[in-house]
């Protein structure tokens, strides 16, 4: 009966477990084959299994293609920018030149924690196409105005600076992490064969930071799929859908509309595609 | 999927602390939700409805606008609804098809203060479903047009124009005499309602077969639209969208624009906002399509053409064990008297006409332009779809400014879009029957 | 190949703490130093201010004449082993071996070549595919070498190379590297702090301490003729037994040194010096193994002990034990100043015999030839080796 004494005790776990995630995860699922509305919710008889028909719809709404679009834009730029931003600073952070170093981390590390709607506002006005600081620094080198939240060619880029200056932060503080860890005898055993700053940065530094890579690219990109906030308060998806994603469209089709059995087949949609991703990056990570 | 089984899990368990602070025996409490700035004014007449009915507590809730919708539906879905709440009249639909409100019948019926002339009529006709009284009206709201009268005046036109085409003609005028950096109207590009009032103006159905199908192949909504994205198209409108305007208030004091179709409550922001500049703004109402006579608007300007009959209401909910009580907090605050406070606490237009004859709001002038929309109002379609059909008219709109469609492919989809999104409808209606 | 040298050299690190003083020294071509010296004392220093990873405050370096002190790493053409080896773990080992060459530009079939070369010559052959991870501590170790011998540098910097290599393969490794080092013929520095490696591998040993050289010798000389009492105790395992002395005068009045009521004659000058200079006493130095058993010859001296702890090695005896408390306050005051170097007051150990066994408690006299005797004076400087007639003067350093 060992056994036994070993599921009473796990069995708080395991129930708020099940009560918490696998129950509402697998209703979510169930949900996704049915027609769940307003109509619904008020009387339940409305309901209807539809099969596979929210999925069909889906993959024949261009809405939903656009979302995918602008979020595989949006991970596939975003993505490495932000990762590339996050370790230059980390670098720059970590460099022995460096003076306030926690000074420079705080710093680095404030937007993170700084509530969105406060840094889309500040930002708002960064982009405000006749009076925003940034088309004013352009304009000190000759570059007309550009109409950042109100192009749909601009709108995207704009929300990926945004995200990657929101976040860079955290994904610096791994970077420190990983980059502390790298014993200092590298260095100097790189130096001492001849390495300069740059042959020191690609051989040992980038190499002893691909595990770091790796967690942070996969954090970083599940996040990214995840991209919500920033369109939802900066742009509501527009202008002309350029930054709709998928999760804002979830978004609207579950909480804004109540279509939660479309919403559900979207969630499952996002989530074997994140799935995907993930495991393709391991698998590539691996090989090398 | 998990946070809403959460939200509604603290939301009961906050209902259930609050209901513990000693409710004093004999004495009923309503739960009463109202919105943003509404939410923190009503307090006040709420006070004086408690000192006139002593068995009676109220508590107001105060909800922002921007999550008043999501809050009432998830309220709904977890059994946590007010006795009494604002809503927005277009949502009324959405409601009454869940059966979350009551009918109000026998209280209008036998109520000596209210008759069918006590609301404007276009705004009365949107809390009633099938025949049915939902709600209401708590106060009016409809949209008609805010204009420079200096820069009018320097375009040569001293009054505001009754016709589209004297409309468009004014506008033209006005963009020349501003140069090419400002414009005539501020129109924002993914906007619904003016694409919108437009063609309800010119009779266009916007749904049909008993709201079962899209119908915006029609010419009458065609003619509408292509009204409206002339102003862009001609430079009339500013077409870079709402970013560039930050902020309304100061370019419409710059004079960036000249005019822009809006609400009530931009008299009070207006005057708040641009003091000292009083006398060079004004209003004035829709100007109809010319000779528009047969198609619900006015003769040639005589009088204004349809707007929306917005503003928000007041329900209650159908499982609400103190229904009479919030009944009777309804009442009191629909009474003449109450809207005049109202009005003067919050800016909000009262629903009742009377009330705008006992504070002389139809005289003044600004106002007035609104008193004379409040006559010609239309509703939209009473069905719970609306809000999205609406959403998505605002997007193909943006779509044919930014030239990413061209009309006859906006139209298609939207028609194609909104039969898609009544399908549930048309199998609701057909099962039905 | 290269000479190295070190000219008035100080370091000072940014927090203020020096760990090199005016630090002069003249490593020639193809010779190997030993570096030895307790941890602190400023040997890793010297190592790191050679192959520029470090910058000497004050003074000038020079490899093979040339002042290297404005030079960057890469251009010094040193190789080094590290302590903890700085294998990159990404790379095999063939690409470790290559690694310096590829940064200076040799071409692919050459790096090739040299690696295979090294790797033969190592031993390393078979485990040139595999990551640093897959190898023993040893395996590790010959690889580091490697790394810096496929280069052939001017210099070669060994920085305590054996210190995680267990006590066997240590054994063997260091063979190894003398033979390597024979071999090559390269200008070697080998910092470590374990006497052995020390005395093995240099053809010279620098004792370093508290970053002030104490003695620059001969593995030999610096165990027969140490400088200071420093030297005498850092050396040998155990190092070597110091006792305090004081002075007497025979009936000449010549100086004489007074230990437990014997008289320990000392030559004319060293003991004029000693008398006026420092009149409190001196220390004699004597080895563990110097100390016999047997009875005192004609020129020996005999010292009355008490055996207090007996450690036995199978081949021989550690025989600790504890000379009586001197009668002369002088020298007990002397007893104090001990505790600069590596030795506890009035305590001896003898490197004896397995047999007879000694037993705790036992009395006995252990004799010591003079000529085995060396005197320190207080500040501990080695004055003379050996005593009376048979007595050297010592060098000064």
């Amino acid at each position: 009966m060992r056994w036994a004494a070993g599921y009473f005790f796990v069995a708080p776990a395991l129930l708020l477990i099940a009560v918490f995630f696998v129950f509402p995860v697998f209703s979510a699922f169930l949900l996704s084959f049915t027609d769940f509305d307003i109509y619904s919710l008020g009387n339940i008889e409305y309901l209807r299994f539809v099969g596979i028909d929210n999925y069909i719809n889906l993959f024949g709404n261009s809405r939903f293609w656009t979302a995918l679009g602008n979020t595989f834009y949006f991970v596939a730029v975003g993505g490495p920018l932000s990762v590339l931003v996050s370790l230059g600073a980390a670098l720059l952070i970590n460099s022995k030149l460096v003076r306030l170093k926690t000074l420079f981390r705080t710093v680095y590390f404030l937007p993170v924690v700084t509530t969105l709607v406060a840094v889309a506002v500040m930002w708002r006005y960064l982009y405000h196409p006749r009076y925003g600081l940034l088309n004013f620094a352009l304009s000190g080198i000759g570059i007309e105005p550009i109409d950042w939240l109100g192009d749909p060619f601009w709108a995207m880029p704009a929300i990926i600076l945004m995200a990657a200056w929101k976040n860079f932060g955290y994904n610096m503080i791994i970077f420190l992490a990983g980059l502390q860890s790298i014993p200092d005898s590298l260095y100097e055993a790189a130096r001492v064969d001849g390495a300069n700053r740059w042959h020191q940065f690609r051989y040992v530094t980038l190499p002893m930071l691909a595990p770091t890579f790796l967690f942070v690219g996969i954090i970083t990109m599940i996040g990214y799929f995840q991209l919500f906030a920033e369109p939802y308060v900066m742009t509501q998806g527009g202008p002309s859908n350029a930054t709709l994603s998928v999760v804002l469209f979830m978004y609207e089709e579950g909480f804004r509309w109540w279509n939660l059995g479309n919403a559900a087949a979207i969630a499952f949609v996002l989530f074997v595609i994140i799935l995907a991703v993930t495991l393709l990056q391991l698998r590539l990570q691996r090989e090398r | 999927m998990i946070q809403p089984t959460i939200r509604s899990i603290c939301f009961a368990l906050l209902i259930l602390l609050c209901g513990c602070d000693g409710e004093i025996k004999d004495k009923v409490t309503i739960d009463f939700w109202a919105f943003g700035r509404e939410g923190e004014a009503v307090q006040e007449l709420v006070r004086d409805f408690e000192a006139e009915h002593p068995h009676i507590r109220v508590r107001v809730q105060q909800i922002p606008w921007s999550a008043a919708h999501e809050k009432l539906l998830t309220a709904y879905a977890g059994d946590a609804m007010p006795d009494l709440f604002q809503l927005g009249n277009t949502w009324l639909p959405e409601f009454v098809a869940l059966g979350a409100v009551a009918e109000f019948g026998p209280w209008v019926r036998d109520d000596p203060d209210i008759d069918d002339d006590t609301f404007f009529a276009g705004v009365a006709a949107t809390n009633v479903i099938d025949g049915v009284v939902y709600g209401l009206p708590w106060y009016v709201d409809t949209r008609l047009v805010f204009y420079r009268s200096d820069m009018l005046e320097k375009a040569g036109f001293k009054t505001f124009p009754g016709t589209w085409s004297a409309w468009r003609e004014v506008m033209e005028r006005v963009k020349e005499s501003v140069g090419p950096d400002k414009y005539a109207i501020f129109l924002p590009v993914e906007d619904w309602t003016i694409p919108t009032i437009l063609a309800m103006q010119q009779g266009a159905s916007l749904l049909a077969d008993e709201d079962r199908y899209g119908a915006f192949d029609d010419p009458r909504f065609r003619e509408a639209f292509d009204f409206y994205l002339g102003l862009f198209r001609d430079g009339l409108a500013p077409s870079s969208g709402g970013s560039q305007v930050a902020n309304l208030y100061q370019e419409f004091s710059n004079g960036y624009f000249a005019m822009f179709v809006s609400g009530p409550w931009n008299i009070g922001e207006l005057k708040h906002r641009l003091p000292g500049k009083e006398h060079l703004w004004a209003t004035a109402p829709m100007p109809a399509p010319d000779g528009a006579a047969a198609k619900g608007g006015g003769v040639d300007g005589a009088t204004p053409g349809v707007s929306l009959a917005g503003g928000a209401s007041l329900a209650i909910h159908d499982g609400s064990e103190h229904k009479d009580e919030a009944w009777l907090l309804i009442r009191y605050l629909s009474g003449t008297e109450q809207q005049e406070r109202f009005h003067h606490l919050t800016g909000n237009l009262p629903a009742r006409k009377d009330s705008w004859i006992a504070s002389g709001l139809d005289k003044e002038p600004r106002t007035r332009a609104f008193w004379r929309q409040l006559q010609q109002m239309a509703p939209t379609p009473p069905i719970p779809e609306w809000e999205r059909i609406a959403r998505t008219i605002g997007r193909y709109t943006e779509a044919t400014v930014r030239n990413t469609m061209t009309v006859d492919e906006a139209l298609a989809s939207l028609d194609e879009d909104v039969d898609r999104m009544l399908e549930k409808r048309r199998w609701l209606l057909a099962r039905d029957q | 190949m290269a000479s190295v040298d070190f000219e008035h050299i100080d370091k000072i690190y940014p927090g203020g703490t020096q760990a090199v003083f005016d630090f002069n020294l003249t490593v020639a071509d193809g010779e190997a130093l030993a570096l030895v010296g307790p941890s602190g004392c400023g040997k890793s220093t010297l190592l790191r201010l050679l192959a520029g990873l470090e910058t000497a405050t004050r003074g000038t370096l020079r490899i093979g004449g040339q002042a290297v002190n404005d030079q960057p790493p890469q251009r010094r053409n040193v190789a080094m082993v590290f302590q903890d080896y700085a294998l990159y773990p990404h790379m095999s080992v063939r690409e470790n071996l290559g690694f310096p060459l590829r940064m200076q530009g040799v071409l692919k079939d050459e790096i090739r070549r040299r690696v295979d070369e090294t790797a033969e010559l190592l031993g390393l052959k078979h485990l040139l595919e595999r990551k640093p991870r897959q190898l023993s501590g040893g395996q590790r170790q010959r690889v580091a070498m490697g790394r810096a011998v496929v280069r052939q540098p001017s210099v070669f910097l060994m920085d305590e190379p054996l210190s995680n290599v267990d006590a066997k393969l240590r054994v063997q490794i260091r063979t190894e590297i003398a033979a390597l080092q024979e071999r090559l013929d390269t200008t070697t520095i080998y910092v470590t702090h374990d006497q052995v490696e020390a005395m093995t591998l240099g053809d010279r040993v620098m004792v370093l301490r508290d970053g002030v050289v104490q003695q620059v010798a001969s593995p030999q000389k610096l165990y027969d003729r140490p400088a200071n009492a420093f030297v005498a105790t850092f050396l040998g395992n155990p190092g070597m037994n110091i006792v305090a002395t004081s002075f007497a005068e025979d009936e000449n009045g010549n100086a004489e040194l007074d230990l437990r009521g014997q008289r320990l004659p000392l030559p004319a000058t060293v003991g004029r010096d000693l008398h006026s200079a420092k009149g409190q006493g001196a220390f004699i130095g004597v080895r563990p193994e110097a100390l016999l058993l047997t009875e005192p010859g004609e020129d020996s001296l005999s010292l009355p002990i008490t055996v207090s702890s007996v450690e036995s090695l199978g081949h021989e005896q550690l025989v600790y034990c504890r000379l009586p408390d001197p009668e002369q306050p002088e020298a007990r005051a002397l007893d104090e100043a001990m505790s600069d170097f590596d030795a506890t007051p009035g305590q001896l150990v003898a490197r004896l015999p397995a047999t007879p066994v000694c037993h705790v408690g036992t009395q006995l006299r252990l004799a010591v030839e003079s000529w085995r005797v060396h005197v320190f004076d207080v500040d501990g400087v080695c004055r003379c080796h050996g005593l009376g007639a048979s007595a050297v003067p010592a060098e000064v350093q």
